[in-house]
């Protein structure tokens, strides 16, 4: 049983799951007002797998992957509050926005203030495009009406997550792979029960964790490895897909609760690919991993 | 011509006050000799629980304050550039090198500095000092051993060399991922061999 909860494989993608499928069984057990917060399924599946991973987390972080599990608590206490007491679209966008920030600097901010360079440009660019995601994820205005479930968020948001997983892999960092995977693997729980029809409809919380710990993995990876930011840059359009499906998708595939999914994934798993690939073709033999 | 005089006397003067105090200090700078690469800086760590993995940082520097008479009040201050880090395999320095361990991007230094000798031995002692690695900082205790102290042979410089052996535990500098399969705990092994300046 221990080596199973040693293996990188299981601690970030099972542990996550199933630990964020058992904290929905539990929420559900609670009275209806309490489902609401079913999104915090995710935060706790991600907390688990960082414990199982790194241990208890050290007091004062210093090193950026210390970070991440405070991170990770932040954006869920805003999504909390953003919950409990501010509806406003443009409150939650203004909100992610402050946590986005905020997580990008607090791990890369040794080189955000170090002499101008690429990196500088590259960080821009990243924050560009999670600033855009979250206009996607949280604007009412560009919410898909096919998407009944509001599900297509979270499937990207899931497959960005695998994708800057194998990124971060490929830049040599297990750490930051794994702590991808288990955002994902954990959102995957929320994807899944919609799926097979118990629905969440993904408040605040659910949007927050993902929209905050991505900048954070992203800023690890730009600032820290060896990995390009172009093959990062390009995973942003995915969240142009669920548009994408719109236009090209049979309407009656497209409501299917079951096939949607599916062809969204489909969609990002493209473009998931196409940034490994980019990846792959940019780094030097012997900065990548094993 | 007066006041020609008048500046070449106070130039002598700082310049004999210099001149005493320096003989009046028993202290010794020596600098790591890093030309001739006469160094080195390895740690053993266990891989798995089976083989001993072995490696070493292929870029430091350093002083060594010697105190000719009172060697006990000797101070040493050693930098080591993490990202010389070299177990022989690229692709394994490559993830050395990253966040899951000595983050170099972010903790580009690996430094020491002695804060206090106990001897141990004629030419042996116990030699603590802070420790940053990773952000941070921790006392750790060295057993360190004079080997010589002369001139060189060859070149006639006035060398000096120590070693030093110690263990450290890396959760202790937040360095935890894959504990306990790679050990926790890591031997250093240093080897130096310095000038007189």
């Amino acid at each position: 049983m221990s080596d199973l909860l040693m293996n990188p494989g299981v601690q970030s993608s099972l542990i996550p799951l199933f630990s964020a499928l058992v904290v929905m069984g539990l929420i559900r057990c609670l009275p209806m007002g309490a489902h609401q917060f079913l999104g915090l399924s995710v935060l706790v599946g991600f907390l688990v797998a960082s414990y199982v991973t790194f241990g208890l987390p050290v007091l004062v972080p210093v090193a950026s992957g210390q970070k991440i599990v405070y991170i990770a608590i932040i954006s869920g206490s805003l999504g909390l509050v953003a919950q409990i007491f501010l509806r406003s679209g443009r409150f939650l966008l203004l909100t992610s926005l402050f946590g986005i920030i905020l997580s990008f600097s607090w791990i890369g901010w040794k080189k955000i203030f170090a002499p101008v360079s690429m990196d500088h440009f590259g960080a821009l660019l990243i924050l560009a495009g999670c600033g855009m995601a979250a206009y996607k994820v949280l604007s009412v205005r560009h919410r898909n009406v096919v998407d009944t479930n509001k599900n297509d968020d979270l499937v990207v948001l899931a497959i960005v997550s695998i994708a800057i997983a194998l990124n971060a892999f490929m830049g040599a960092s297990a750490s930051i792979a794994q702590n991808s995977g288990a955002l994902a693997a954990s959102l995957g729980a929320i994807i899944l029960s919609n799926w097979v029809g118990l629905t969440v409809q993904p408040g605040p919380v659910t949007r927050f964790v993902p929209l905050i710990i991505l900048p954070a993995l992203l800023a690890q990876i730009h600032y820290f490895t060896k990995s390009n930011m172009w093959p990062l840059a390009l995973l942003l359009l995915a969240f142009f897909t669920g548009d994408l499906a719109h236009r090209f998708v049979p309407i009656s595939v497209q409501k299917s609760r079951f096939m949607r999914p599916i062809i969204i994934g489909a969609i990002n798993t493209i473009l998931a690919i196409a940034s490994v690939a980019m990846s792959w073709a940019f780094l030097p033999v012997a900065a990548s991993g094993y | 011509m007066k006041k020609t005089s008048l500046v070449s006397a106070t130039l002598l003067s700082i310049a004999m006050l210099f001149g005493f105090t320096s003989l009046a200090s028993a202290n010794s700078t020596y600098v790591i000799d890093t030309a001739g690469v006469h160094y080195y800086a390895g740690f053993q760590i266990s891989h798995l629980g089976f083989s001993t993995m072995h490696g070493r940082f292929d870029t430091l520097s350093g002083t060594i304050k010697y105190d000719d008479a009172e060697p006990i009040n000797s101070q040493v201050s050693i930098t080591i550039k993490a990202s010389s880090i070299n177990t022989n395999m690229a692709k394994r320095d490559a993830h050395l090198k990253s966040p899951d361990f000595f983050n170099v991007e972010e903790f580009a230094d690996i430094t020491f500095v002695s804060t206090k000798l106990v001897k141990t031995g004629e030419k042996k002692a116990k030699m603590t000092g802070n420790l940053t690695m990773m952000g941070v900082t921790r006392a750790i205790t060295l057993d360190t051993t004079l080997i010589n102290i002369g001139a060189n042979p060859f070149s006639k410089a006035p060398t000096a060399a120590w070693s030093a052996r110690g263990k450290i535990k890396r959760s202790d500098f937040g360095s935890n991922y894959g504990a306990p399969a790679i050990g926790n705990e890591v031997t250093l092994i240093i080897d130096i061999e310095a000038l007189k300046q």
